[in-house]
Parts: C-alpha cells; sequence; structure tokens
C-alpha cells in the first residue's frame, strides 16, 4: 500500500529524473568477461577490470 | 572489493571512459583461468579480488595488477588521474546504446545487486527474439546518465528463475526488483511488459532506483547474522582463497 502510494507520488512529480540524478554516482559494470572483452575490442576503450566474490565466508549479500 | 577507490568521484568519472568489467570471483570455470593469468598471490591460485586494468584487446597490463586497486595506485586521487592518461591513449568509441550490461544468470545477478545495494532490472521472455529487442532497448536507458550504473541487469529465459523472488507468474517484460539483505530472494518493485514504451521503461527503472532501500552494511553484523539465518551461498567452483571459505 505505501509502496503503491509512493509510485502514485513519484509518477505525479515533474522531478523524477533529477531525483534520480541526486543519488549516488557509481562504476558501471559488465557482468561478465566475455561480454566486457567485446564491447572493449569494439569499441577500442580500454578495460578497467575487478573480479570479486558476491559473499564473505560464505554469507552472501556482501562483498 | 575497495570501494574507497572504486566510489571515488574522480574515478567513477574516468571510468567512464572505459569498458568497466567485475566478473564474480568462484561464478564461472571459463573466467577462472582468466582472472588467474592476470594475478597469483602466494598460493598460485585464483584469488577473491583481482584487479587490473588491461589494453581494449585484453591482453597488455596498463598498470600493476593485484588484489586491488592500492596494489596499484597510492591513492584514489592518483589512480583517476593514471586513468585519465590511459584514455587519452586510448580514444575509443561509444559503447553501443543498446549494449546492455548484463550478468551472468538471476541467481547471481540478485546476489550482485545486494552486495552493491542497488536494484535489479531483469529483462524476462522465454522467446529470444522478445528477449533481445527489450535488451537493446533498455540498453539505451541503461547508458543514460540518469541511470548508469545505477542498477545491475540480467536476463530470464524461464518463469521457474524467478520463483525466489514471488514473480514466477510474472507476465514477459521487464522486472525490477529490491534484492534481500542477502541476496537470495527478492521483491518486486516494479514491472512493465514488452509492450511498454521507452517513457514507461525508462520510468521503471527510475522507480526501481527511487524506491530501493538498503540498510548500511556492517560487515561482521552482516556476517554472524547470516550465520544465524543459515544463510550458504554455494559458489559454482571451489573458493581458492586462503582468507575466504575453502570448499563450496
Amino acid at each position: 500500500m505505501l509502496k503503491s502510494l509512493l509510485l502514485l507520488l513519484l509518477a505525479l512529480s515533474p522531478g523524477l529524473s533529477s531525483a534520480v540524478a541526486e543519488t549516488p554516482r557509481r562504476v558501471a559494470w559488465f557482468g561478465t568477461v566475455k561480454q566486457g572483452l567485446a564491447v572493449a575490442r569494439a569499441t577500442n576503450r580500454p578495460i578497467l577490470l575487478i573480479s570479486a566474490a558476491p559473499h564473505c565466508r560464505g554469507i552472501s549479500g556482501i562483498w | 572489493m575497495d570501494r574507497s577507490y572504486l566510489s571515488h568521484t574522480g574515478v567513477v568519472a574516468a571510468s567512464r571512459q572505459f569498458v568497466c568489467i567485475r566478473p564474480a570471483t568462484y561464478e564461472s570455470a571459463e573466467e577462472a583461468p582468466f582472472l588467474n593469468s592476470l594475478f597469483r598471490g602466494r598460493s598460485a591460485e585464483l584469488e577473491n579480488t583481482v584487479f587490473a586494468i588491461l589494453s581494449p584487446d585484453g591482453k597488455t597490463r596498463l598498470c600493476r595488477t593485484g588484489r586491488s586497486p592500492g596494489f596499484a595506485f597510492r591513492s584514489p586521487d592518483a589512480m583517476a588521474a593514471a586513468m585519465r592518461q590511459i584514455s587519452q591513449k586510448y580514444p575509443g568509441t561509444a559503447i553501443p546504446a543498446d549494449q546492455l550490461p548484463l550478468l551472468a544468470n538471476v541467481r547471481l545477478a540478485v546476489n550482485v545487486a545486494a552486495c552493491d545495494s542497488t536494484p535489479l532490472a531483469i529483462v524476462y521472455s522465454p522467446d529470444k527474439a522478445t528477449r533481445d529487442a527489450l535488451s537493446k532497448r533498455l540498453g539505451r536507458l541503461a547508458w543514460h546518465k540518469d541511470h548508469v550504473g545505477r542498477l545491475q541487469y540480467c536476463v530470464a529465459t524461464k518463469a521457474d528463475e524467478l520463483k525466489k523472488l514471488g514473480a514466477e507468474g510474472a507476465k514477459p517484460g521487464l522486472l525490477v526488483i529490491q534484492p534481500g539483505n542477502y541476496g537470495t530472494d527478492g521483491l518486486v518493485l516494479t514491472s512493465v511488459t514488452t509492450d511498454a514504451d521507452a517513457g514507461e521503461l525508462e520510468d521503471a527503472l527510475s522507480f526501481g532506483v527511487l524506491l530501493s532501500q538498503f540498510q548500511q552494511k556492517d560487515r561482521f553484523r552482516h556476517v554472524s547474522g547470516g550465520r544465524q539465518l543459515g544463510i550458504s551461498w554455494q559458489t559454482v567452483i571451489p573458493v581458492t582463497d586462503s582468507g575466504g571459505r575453502r570448499r563450496r
């Protein structure tokens, strides 16, 4: 119910995209080596790569 | 993963001239040899994290590789400056607007979204042509300045993949998910069907970014809480880093 109300308010708000733009900026990651390498080769862009395990001691939800 | 470097404003800005790749360690037998070729620790086995900056063909190392950016750069500012220099040397073309940056599957994507505290956008359809068409349309929005880096993306081909999200009855289209704290389940925040126009797709992504809610994670509390709840993430290949779990 609360979410429905929020959605309605957001839909009526003229500043939706500006509100989104105020959320923190982040690196945009390709999640697989295959897709990332293909795009890098096609665009001749250098590659920033970091791999990380999406768990800590077997507990997911944290890098 | 060293967030002090990767969330640094200068590094994020410089990353827009790069192709940024973040494979999940121990989640692909195909990717593991490539990662291991970039950096090996004392054990010579694949480490929990691997960091590199590479030429566009992926073959030449453009900085010292290691476990994290801290192996190569003394500070986030130094990393940002080096990235700016490198991008001048490789002035590439724009990333094709229809390239949606995807994670490998729904299970992993929900977990990664939880790790990153971002919503997850799932392109769902059993029909490949429909998935591809929607992915291309979504790709144009994913690289827009309002959305770039703010969501994770993946595709689902079967309703079964959406079960843990309580969305197995969903119609084909775009589902925007709030991942659960441990990335093992989630909640549909909003969805649109495949006939949605560009404005409806854009609104769905924006709603996801604005409506998703995340708690600040404290590593110790998260891990101890996960143990109490019986959370146990099963990796695709065995964990070989001595700092992590020995076996899946």
